[in-house]
């Protein structure tokens, strides 16, 4: 039971970092909370039970966990290398001025290649 | 007989392709000439080889009938099988692995000519492209919860990369939310899965069904039910978990909204189906059609009415999108053979209807129409681009005989005969704002005056995939016994509904 | 009959449409052979079908092929006396008004559409009342639609024309979803489409379902056919050619509604008496549009609005004598199709005398004519024809069928009913003088002394000159048709002699004698009572009786207003609403902050308040204040730095976990509401 607490208690501070905090870094710090709340409960479940597919299965889902927050790091690298920051809302804000610089200007070069 | 290695066999070959296409796009790319006949031939004989052992597994499937309604099929032999992925082959993962290779076809073929071939990271965009459907057909083929999660994951993450190509603030940012949206969503699944597993000590989805039945207390399954039923629903945007659809496909290029549109989408539709039907088919192991009706009524409303307020048209398509989530689950929540026909047929509409609209957008875009108010008078500048956009267009809004009519008719029809009148009531009054807007959109396109009247040269290559899916949805609007037939043997497997 | 007839009747026009563009190449000659022939055939098809019903001949009266055989629905064809009169009235009205365009149409740019979507239009219209189950039906009927908005649309680069073509497409949507939901009800309690096994299982059908089935049926048919409330479609759809118009109001589209009424009656047989108010409903429909359609008629400035709304009114009294079917007699059945055939000839003719008119003068405004009698003798000629027919002067054929719809009326017992239609008939006389007398009688205007005038070609009177002769003899041949149609009706002509006829006449000349005295004697004293007295009459008829703005305002507005609101609710709402659900748990949780609690109880009353009106209103800017408000409460100064995301068009990664949280909490709460009962 105490276990159950424990994940239920990862689970919450998981989703409240979500919810608060602005810096990528720190979003994906919540999102592996998260993560292991779920898989901690997934073994606590599976010795329960004393069968080795829980186990197999967590093996399986944290990698594709894992594979996931390396995108995440991935995008946060882009995203301080090219605008230099990695607050969501300067992102967001970053969106506003960007049809007409980014997309726009590469699309107009596709463009004759296209036509 | 099927063997395991019929069934990984289409799978292995996207992801063998997959491999192999980054080197051979990097030296085609070397070459002065020929460099789009070479790629055609490269992919053409990419799919010709997959679809071959596709092929292969339903020539078998149906040569020898059998008595079960499906066959599993495990990785390792007796002892050990406990431990392996399962695959399970029925109708219906025969069905759906059969659109998701020819949709995925024909815009791939959108996409060889839409993303630039020279320009650098595209080998790894049709790369990804490849794995993605070689794992969404794992998908369609697994057996039990564990690979059916494993396999869904890895081509939900995928897409990611897809949405990503461009690399703009825009898409940086909805890629960022669409993936911190998919891992809370896996979170909750495994969550979920976790209880499941506690509860009935298996995966398999015949096992835990029958588990589940002989269960009861059934206080355990239903917080199991929410965390899993609020994952995939994450994933299918339902609304309200729905915000991140519009984002994501807006920023993302035309071919990548196409192509997630047409199989990512429908996918999460397949999952959500599997996993509410066959699992927790109500009403022996779980009741949950009133509460998804409320959420197929939510989702319609608001998807419709936010896409009737859009400026800009891909963002519309978007939230056409999410309105066919709606029209998805009400055909979910009937839970008839009627229903379930109708849903695997709009898959297939579906998917074709908002993939071809995404091309055409795609082209339109290009030629830097993106508000309704820049679509002004298009109509008569681009003929051709706005003709597919104006059918596509038809098609959602149920008018005959496009194909869109038949999927509509056959889900509302489903609903009326499972006594959810008040939800088919719903579900045609939306579709009546649905013709609303997009007439809108039409009336831009054709009635208003142009700023300039000039003629807009028309890129031939791209309009060759978009007049595919143009021909498949009169056909199939005319004719829909073609797709009809195929689905004819889901139903029958279907005993335990009543 | 000829071989297939009763399939290639249908199948010859719809595919033979696809190869216009492909003959429009070889030239325009080849392009209007093709088309007159096509439609020729369509005739001979038709016709060949006539002897069979007649005599009462037929072996097998449908026949079947499989179409999408895993849900059991097969295509095919229903033949019987009503599908078959239909199908000759519309090939054969479709040849003459192909014949008509050759004249009217000539030298127009994108005629290879045209002639598409003419035969497109003819084809499916035919499928449509051929068609043996209610899918195929369905799928006809909605052809209709597109090929008539397309039609409407013709002159694309005129914004009028384009804006009536979406009028159209969507007011006749309404309908369509109707019929849609009746199609579906029906197949939910009878599981089959076709009409055979409608009619033989029809008994099982529960009162409820039945009532439900028939009134949205008639919902259907009340949308399709331009009857009151949903008739404003038809006026604007005299954007049209000309030509189309005739063909839409003659024998396509507006018709369907009333194939679709008869049709019910042989469908569900007597049960259709036993559905409580389904035949009074489709009698007062009937009768107060055809009051309505008249009075309108009489206002419009517009020559074309004339038979518009003629037509609109027509179609109420067909309705009327549809809804006047009695237990004992199926006359009122009889009399409303009857009528209907009456109909397409003089409102056909109307609109080919019209179209020429336009043609020469090049304006639609009556106002502006005047004195085209020497001009234009034989159009004056045939505008005579028109109105004899139209008011039903004897012998003309509709004398005959509105004498009969009045006799089946007064079987009801109704007779404020009767007195409707009576009033309506007068107004008819009244709108088709005052119509006359403005284009023809009086003294040439300004406007038309600069103008070259000349008679209409050839080739559009020709179809005029047999539209004529047929509107003048068909009454002689109602006994004929009563025959053809297996009903026992009998039309005396000795009738001409009666009583009825007399209260007819007087009844005409109620409405006549007024308006002969305004346009034509121009008497003082009318012009100052319609000046002053019916001054609101005047105005509330200029509005068309405000059913435009009343769609316009409440309905087209109404929903822009809420989708615009939850647009905002998506950009702010959407966003800050589970933002400060959120914030305020962890808030809660964290052990109160002094602050928030000060401003929920500080603030709460003027909240609710706030919160009301801003329900009762429902504004914008009272929903501006309702988010504000929120926004207050929670007080919190992140958040209203976030009021900066107004402005960004993509929602914040928080606000969408918030979002996906709240539908966490839905999800919950439903599960204890349906789960633990």
């Amino acid at each position: 039971m105490d276990y159950v607490i424990l994940s239920m208690t990862l689970l919450a501070i998981g989703i409240y970092g979500l919810l608060t905090k602005r810096h990528l870094l720190k979003v994906l710090i919540s999102v592996e909370l998260i993560a292991t709340a779920a898989s901690m409960n997934f073994v606590l479940l599976a010795s329960s039970l004393n069968k080795a597919l829980g186990e197999a299965f967590l093996i399986l889902a944290f990698s594709t966990d894992t594979c996931v927050t390396g995108i995440i790091l991935a995008l946060l690298v882009i995203a301080s290398k090219k605008y230099g920051t990695c607050d969501i809302r300067k992102l967001a804000k970053l969106e506003q001025h960007e049809t007409i610089e980014g997309e726009g200007k590469s699309d107009s070069k596709i463009k004759e290649d296209i036509v | 007989m099927i063997e395991i290695l019929d069934v990984s066999l289409p799978i292995i070959s996207f992801v063998l392709f997959s491999l192999l296409t980054i080197p051979v796009v990097k030296a085609m790319r070397k070459r002065k000439g020929m460099k789009t006949v070479l790629t055609l031939g490269w992919f053409s004989t990419v799919f010709i080889i997959a679809a071959i052992p596709i092929a292969n597994l339903a020539i078998k499937y149906y040569e020898h009938p059998s008595p079960q309604p499906f066959l599993n099929i495990t990785l390792t032999s007796e002892p050990l099988a406990i431990f392996s992925s399962t695959f399970m082959i029925d109708a219906m993962s025969i069905y759906m692995a059969i659109i998701f290779t020819i949709v995925g076809a024909v815009t791939f073929l959108y996409s060889i000519f839409y993303i630039n071939l020279s320009e650098r990271p595209s080998e790894r965009y049709y790369s990804v492209m490849l794995i993605i459907i070689g794992c969404i057909i794992g998908t369609a083929f697994s057996g039990d919860l564990l690979t059916l999660f494993i396999f869904w994951e890895a081509s939900a993450a995928g897409s990611s990369f897809l949405m990503l190509y461009r690399k703009t603030p825009s898409s940086l940012h909805a890629t960022l939310k669409y993936l911190v949206m998919i891992i809370i969503a896996s979170a909750f699944i495994v969550y979920g899965l976790s209880i499941v597993y506690g509860i009935t000590g298996t995966l398999n989805f015949w096992a835990v069904k029958q588990a589940l039945i002989a269960l009861e207390d059934k206080h355990l399954l239903v917080t199991a039910f929410i965390f899993i039923a609020a994952g995939y629903a994450i994933e299918a945007a339902v609304v309200p978990f729905h915000m991140w659809l519009p984002d994501a496909y807006t920023a993302a290029p035309a071919s990548s909204s196409a192509f997630l549109s047409a199989l990512i989408d429908q996918g999460s539709y397949y999952v959500l189906l599997r996993v509410l039907i066959y699992i927790l088919t109500p009403p022996t192991v779980l009741e949950w059609t009133v509460m998804l009706a409320v959420f197929s009524a939510l989702t319609m409303i608001v998807g419709n009415l936010l896409a009737l307020a859009q400026e800009n048209v891909k963002r519309l398509i978007a939230n056409v999108c999410i309105a066919d989530v709606g029209y998805n689950l009400v055909a979910i929540t009937s839970v008839t053979p009627l229903g379930i026909m109708g849903n695997l047929y709009f898959f297939l509409i579906g998917g074709i209807t908002t993939a071809l609209s995404f091309m055409a957008l795609g082209i339109l875009n290009r030629m830097g129409f993106e508000t309704l108010e820049d679509f002004s008078g298009v109509g008569r500048r681009m003929p051709f681009t706005s003709l597919a956009l104006l059918l596509g267009v038809f098609s959602f809004a149920g008018v005959p005989p496009l194909a869109g009519f038949i999927a509509k008719y056959l889900v509302f029809t489903s609903a009326i005969e499972a006594n959810l009148s008040w939800l088919a009531v719903i579900g045609v009054l939306t579709s009546i704002i649905q013709a609303a807007y997009l007439l809108r959109l039409i009336n831009y396109m054709y009635a208003k005056t142009p700023q300039e009247e000039t003629k807009i040269k028309e890129p031939k290559k791209l309009l060759v995939p978009i007049f595919i899916l143009v021909a498949a949805i009169i056909i199939l609007g005319v004719y829909p016994t073609i797709v009809l037939n195929l689905i004819e043997p889901v139903i029958q497997q279907l005993p335990f509904i009543p | 009959m000829l071989p297939y007839a009763s399939w290639l009747v249908w199948v010859i026009p719809t595919l033979s449409s696809l190869f216009v563009p492909l003959v429009a190449r070889l030239g325009g000659k080849a392009r209007d052979c093709f088309a007159v022939i096509v439609s020729l055939a369509a005739t001979v098809f038709a016709f060949s079908m006539v002897p069979d019903v007649y005599f009462d001949t037929l072996t097998n009266p449908e026949s079947t092929v499989p179409w999408i055989s895993t849900l059991g629905i097969n295509a095919g064809v229903f033949i019987d006396p009503l599908s078959v009169l239909f199908a000759n009235l519309i090939a054969f009205f479709g040849f003459i008004i192909i014949i008509y365009s050759l004249g009217y149409m000539a030298g127009e740019e994108g005629l290879a559409r045209y002639y598409f979507f003419m035969l497109l239009f003819i084809g499916s219209m035919i499928g449509l009342v051929m068609s043996d189950n209610f899918l195929q039906m369905f799928v006809f009927w909605e052809m209709v639609g597109l090929c008539s908005y397309s039609l409407v649309s013709f002159w694309y680069k005129r914004p009028e024309s384009v804006g009536a073509g979406i009028k159209v497409f969507l007011m006749t949507r309404v309908g369509d979803v109707c019929l849609l939901a009746a199609i579906a009800l029906l197949y939910a309690s009878l599981g089959t489409f076709s009409f055979h096994d409608t009619i033989a299982k029809i008994g099982a059908v529960p009162l409820p379902t039945l009532t439900a089935v028939a009134f949205l049926m008639l919902g259907g048919a009340v949308a399709k056919s331009a009857q009151l409330p949903l008739h404003t479609w038809l006026y604007s759809a005299m954007e049209a050619p000309t030509s189309v118009s005739a063909l839409l109001h003659g024998a396509t589209m507006v018709k369907a509604g009333v194939y679709l009424i008869a049709r019910l009656f042989i469908l569900f047989g007597p049960l259709a008496l036993s559905i409580p108010m389904w035949l009074p409903s489709v009698a007062w429909i009937g009768a107060i549009t055809a009051f309505v359609g008249a009075t309108l008629a009489v206002h419009t400035p517009d020559i074309k609005g004339v038979p518009a709304y003629s037509t609109i009114s027509q179609i109420g009294f067909m309705m009327a004598a549809l809804g006047a079917v009695s237990p004992t007699s199926s006359q009122g059945w009889f009399a409303g199709l009857f009528h209907m055939l009456s109909h397409a000839f003089f409102q056909g003719l109307g609109f080919l005398a019209i179209g020429g008119i336009v043609h020469t003068l090049g304006t639609r405004d009556m106002r502006l004519m005047g004195g085209l009698r020497k001009a234009m003798p034989i159009t004056f000629g045939l505008s005579i024809v028109v109105m004899f027919a139209r008011t039903g002067v004897p012998p003309f054929a509709s004398f005959f069928s509105k004498g009969l719809i009045i006799s089946s009326l007064w079987s009801t017992g109704d007779v404020l009913l009767v007195l409707t239609i009576y009033a309506a008939t007068s107004v008819t006389f009244a709108y088709t003088l005052r119509s006359i007398i403005l284009t023809f009688l009086r003294e040439k205007s300004d406007y038309l002394k600069k103008i070259h005038l000349h008679e209409a070609p050839k080739i559009m009177l020709f179809s005029s000159g047999i539209l004529a002769v047929l509107c003048a003899a068909w009454g002689l041949l109602g006994n004929l048709v009563a025959k053809f149609m297996h009903v026992s009706v009998e039309i005396g002509l000795s009738e001409v002699y009666s009583s009825s006829t007399l209260i007819f006449l007087i009844v005409l000349f109620l409405g006549g004698f007024p308006v002969y005295l305004t346009y034509s004697r121009k008497s003082v004293l009318i012009e100052r009572t319609r000046r002053t007295l019916l001054a609101p009459l005047n105005t509330v008829l200029e509005h068309g009786y405000f059913f435009d703005d009343f769609y316009e305002k409440v309905i087209v507005k109404g929903f822009g207003g809420i989708s615009k609101g939850l647009r905002r609710i998506e950009v702010t709402g959407f966003g800050r609403l589970p933002y400060f659900f959120a914030h305020g748990i962890i808030r809660i949780a964290n052990g109160a902050h002094k602050h928030v609690e000060n401003a929920i109880f500080n603030r709460l009353p003027q909240f609710t308040a706030n919160g009301v009106i801003s329900l009762a209103h429902g504004t914008r800017e009272y929903l501006d204040v309702f988010v504000d408000e929120i926004l207050y409460i929670a007080a919190n100064r992140t958040l209203l730095s976030a009021s900066k995301l107004r402005k960004t068009y993509s929602g914040s990664l928080q606000h969408f976990i918030a979002a996906a949280l709240l539908g966490f909490l839905i999800l919950l709460i439903l599960i204890i509401a349906t789960m633990f009962r």
